[in-house]
């Protein structure tokens, strides 16, 4: 395969997997859209997790700080949708860049730990904060203007799908593009060995928080998508909770790839909505399960598991 | 000529431990000069010293007449100051080409770019088959780095130190652990070196010592033990007896 | 104001030494062991409701059912270190993560089926019930409970490193475990025993500290950053520095709690970020240059 072979190829998955998902689940097109944003926003989970080699329990700060400044700004400025995506993004972005100075200096431990009490305290300010976020009963009453001044959103979620579908895919693009890029090897090689690039004259740290805040930016706008199709946003989506559960859905797909942070957001939603209402406390005993099996058993996740397979059967057709 | 490198009196105590101890050096355009001594002289950390990945306790580091004490590792990589590590340090994720592009892109300033166009990308290229080229490794381009032979990685060490295009290059064992069979491609690199450059390495095979040093600095307990041309420090009773001899 | 002052102290301290307690054994694992265990909270969550089974089901001696408590604490972590933890002390820190995440929802999801999702009270004997004068206020008599055992926790773990060969051990197999391998030192069973002490401390923490961190299924995960922040405040490693640490941080959440209830919450974790980002390697290590 070529270079342009495979990128196409690359391309076209999202399309003709949205295009299946919604021939098979007709009328569940609210539930997809659901799946679209949690697979942006693990999608920006792994360029943290993934491509910078941190594991952080505070990514819905970013998350649910677009949600709310969408929301807000849907409420009391302006309802289009598109400028409210930017808001998301901007949001997400500055709360990722502000934190980065802080956070981008540590490693391990501290650094867990410190994302942690980032979110805490952006939960217990927005918690504190009535007047404006509806603290603990949040916002809603979110009402979108059409898209494009054209298209409704409607009670089904038809159009709320292929939206963020769109969104996805085009981020997903944007990110393999990154990833291929300077931006995105120097990224790789400040993971693998950060004093390394310094001693070759590379500004690690600048690079980890413009690499965060990109991260931020992606999970803002995944935050606002939420926002506005939803049309409800709680406290939860600013949860260490949520953190923790999206980290399982990428680490389940597999990190670092971009294709296991989709492929775990499919799989974990699709079987969370069939099992969760079934009883949440095995669910919670479900997934621990799952983590610790493929912490020890699947260490590059249902990704790197499938690749090896694929590998494997290649492999045997050879000889 | 100018100095492009000078150290003054530096010292390093970790805790109670000296070991650096009032060192002083000069590297000048086109040296070769030779840091040898028993093992735990404190060669590698004088190495660090001067590189900036350790502060000292006191002394001075100058490059080009300015004093660099205060600057961060990445301010003097940025100056010129080079140097490889003792224990191969590779991107453990990349291919050997990879490698090579990630010192490329910061030698050029390109840690911002979102996509590879431009004449600038084009450089990158280049400069990264030239290294292959010299370092002979074009067959191992698409290999993973952590998968090739420890010869071989020593190899792309100094292809990425290379890469730099350095102004003072300091080596620190660069043929160690190489097998014999592959160390002569190390050599000829470090023979093929740009002659304007200032070689700063670190050597225990005597051979190669008195192959490449125009000038050996032999260093004990952290002190410049004595220093002088490779035929003085061979002639010289105190050395022989302290060091070549437990050496050879 | 005087007596303000005094209670603080008095609270923030006894508070203070149920979090060293449970997190002691956490700054070795984490620390000297290099594994980063967010199920150790666990541990604890384990003693509180053993201790409780032993009182009320069994009916033991409050006394004796602390004891056990804190055995099978260590028990159940010995056994989970055999089966699971030693196979990822090699592995990148992620990956450790991510385990003890798993461990920590299961440790949730079986409590919950077990015990329901109450509280769980563990019953007093006689002699700690009501409250004692201290003169310019009266106190709880359990509270004294985490004083007492923290202050004994505390000796006993200078005596286990500094006196005994087990601490020894220990602390040659962290340095070097290749060396202490060839000196004889089965360092497999110096780490399982000491992630098992370092448990059993929790279970006994947990006990002690069920007053003022009621034993719940979702105490591994509501209470992992407070355990983790004295870790990580202190210096990961450094037992004085926990203790210090512990200290800190329970008077300070103690005194937000008395002074603006509001905001206690919002000033211990802005107290934590502004210590972590100051010292990343916690308050009592010397930083070192990357
Ligand atoms: N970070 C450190 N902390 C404490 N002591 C150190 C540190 N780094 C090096 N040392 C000590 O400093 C001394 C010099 O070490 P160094 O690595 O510089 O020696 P070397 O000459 O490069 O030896 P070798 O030939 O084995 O490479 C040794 O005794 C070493 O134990
Ligand atoms: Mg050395």
């Amino acid at each position: 395969m070529t270079n342009t072979q495979r990128t196409l190829g690359a391309a076209a998955v999202i399309p003709i997997v949205a295009v299946a998902l919604v021939v098979i689940f007709p009328n569940q097109q609210a539930f997809l859209a659901q799946i679209a944003i949690t697979a942006l926003l693990v999608l920006s989970l792994d360029l943290v997790v993934g491509f910078a080699g941190l594991a952080t329990l505070g990514h819905a700060a970013m998350y649910g700080a677009g949600a709310y400044a969408a929301a807000l700004y849907s409420l009391h400025v302006w309802a289009e949708p598109l400028t409210g995506l930017v808001v998301g993004i901007l949001a997400g972005g500055l709360v990722a860049l502000v934190s980065a100075l802080m956070l981008m200096r540590a490693h391990g431990l501290t650094f867990l730990m410190m994302t942690v009490a980032i979110t805490q305290i952006i939960y217990e300010i927005v918690n504190k904060s009535r007047a404006v976020t509806g603290g603990d009963d949040g916002l809603y009453g979110i009402m979108m203007q059409p898209l494009f001044g054209r298209f409704e959103f409607d009670f089904y979620g038809r159009l709320a799908f292929w939206y963020a579908a769109v969104v996805l895919w085009l981020v997903f693009l944007l990110l393999r593009h990154i990833a291929a890029s300077p931006f995105g090897l120097t990224a790789r090689a400040v993971r693998d060995d950060g004093g390394r690039v310094s001693s070759l004259g590379g500004g690690i740290f600048a690079h980890r928080v413009a690499l965060y805040t990109l991260s931020g930016g992606i999970a803002g706008l995944a935050g606002a998508l939420s926002a506005q199709t939803v049309q409800v946003v709680g406290l939860n989506t600013l949860s260490v909770t949520y953190s923790a559960e999206i980290l399982v859905m990428l680490v389940m797909g597999g990190t670092g790839r971009l294709w296991g942070a989709l492929l775990g957001a499919l799989v974990f939603m699709m079987i969370h909505h069939y099992a969760a209402e079934v009883d949440p406390v095995r669910w919670m005993l479900f997934i621990g399960a799952m983590l610790v099996m493929i912490v020890l058993f699947l260490p590059k996740g249902l990704f790197g598991g499938l690749e090896a397979a694929v590998n494997r059967l290649r492999e045997g057709a050879r000889t | 000529m100018n100095n492009l490198l000078e150290v003054r009196n530096l010292s390093k105590s970790f805790g109670g431990l000296q070991v650096t101890r009032n060192v002083d050096l000069t590297i000048a355009p086109g040296d070769r000069v030779a840091l040898i001594g028993p093992n735990g002289a404190g060669k590698t950390t004088l190495v660090n010293l001067i590189s900036g990945v350790l502060d000292p306790t006191g002394g001075e580091v100058m490059l080009d007449g300015s004093k660099v004490t205060a600057l961060s590792q990445r301010q003097r990589a940025h100056r010129g100051l080079i140097r490889t590590f003792q224990i191969t340090r590779l991107f453990h994720s990349m291919t050997v080409a990879d490698t090579l592009r990630v010192a490329a892109i910061q030698k050029n300033g390109m840690t911002y770019r979102f996509g590879w166009g431009g004449r600038s990308a084009d450089l990158i290229e280049k400069s990264v088959e030239r290294v292959l080229t010299d370092l002979r490794l074009q067959d191992r381009r698409d290999n993973d780095v952590s998968l090739l032979a420890y010869g071989e990685q020593r190899l792309v060490e100094l292809g990425v130190a290379l890469i730099m295009e350095p102004r003072v290059l300091m080596l620190d064992e660069p043929a160690a652990g190489v097998p014999q069979s592959e160390s002569h491609i190390i050599m000829d690199a470090i023979e093929n070196l740009p002659a304007e450059l200032g070689v700063l390495f670190i050597e225990h095979d005597m051979d190669l010592v008195f192959r490449f040093a125009r000038r050996i600095i032999v260093l004990v307990s952290g002190g410049v033990f004595c220093t002088g041309t490779p035929d003085e420090i061979a002639a010289n009773e105190d050395v022989r007896a302290m060091y070549l001899g437990e050496a050879s | 104001m005087l007596s303000l002052i005094a209670s603080i102290l008095i609270d923030g301290i006894s508070y203070g030494l149920v979090l060293f307690m449970v997190s002691v054994g956490l700054t070795v694992t984490l620390g000297l062991m290099r594994f980063v265990n967010l199920a150790h909270g666990t541990f604890a969550m384990v003693g509180g409701y053993a201790a409780a089974t032993f009182v009320t089901a069994l009916g033991l001696p409050y006394v004796l059912a602390l004891i056990l408590a804190a055995a099978v604490a260590g028990i159940i972590a010995f056994g989970l270190e055999i089966a699971l933890v030693r196979r990822v002390y090699a592995r990148p820190e992620l990956d450790q993560v991510l385990l003890t995440i798993g461990l920590v929802f299961m440790g949730i999801a079986l409590s919950g089926m077990i015990f329901g999702n109450s509280l769980v009270p563990i019953r007093l004997p006689e002699f700690l019930r009501g409250s004692t004068d201290l003169g310019f206020r009266s106190m709880p008599t359990q509270r004294f409970v985490p004083l007492v055992l923290g202050l004994l926790s505390l000796a006993g773990i200078w005596l286990l490193f500094e006196r005994t060969r087990f601490g020894v051990k220990l602390r040659a197999t962290v340095d070097n475990p290749r060396a202490a391998g060839e000196l004889g030192i089965n360092t497999r069973r110096v780490y399982a025993a000491a992630f098992a002490i370092g448990a059993a401390l929790a279970g006994l923490g947990g006990v002690a500290g069920a007053e003022l961190l009621p034993v719940e299924p979702y105490y591994p995960l509501k209470y992992l950053v407070l355990f983790l922040a004295v870790v990580a405040v202190g210096g990961p490693g450094n037992m004085a520095g926990s203790f210090v640490a512990a200290i800190l941080l329970g008077t300070v959440e103690t005194a937000g709690k008395y002074l603006a209830p509001e905001f206690a919450t919002i000033a211990l974790y802005a107290l934590m970020l502004i210590v972590l980002s100051w010292r990343p390697e916690g308050l009592f290590q010397r930083s070192s240059k990357t």
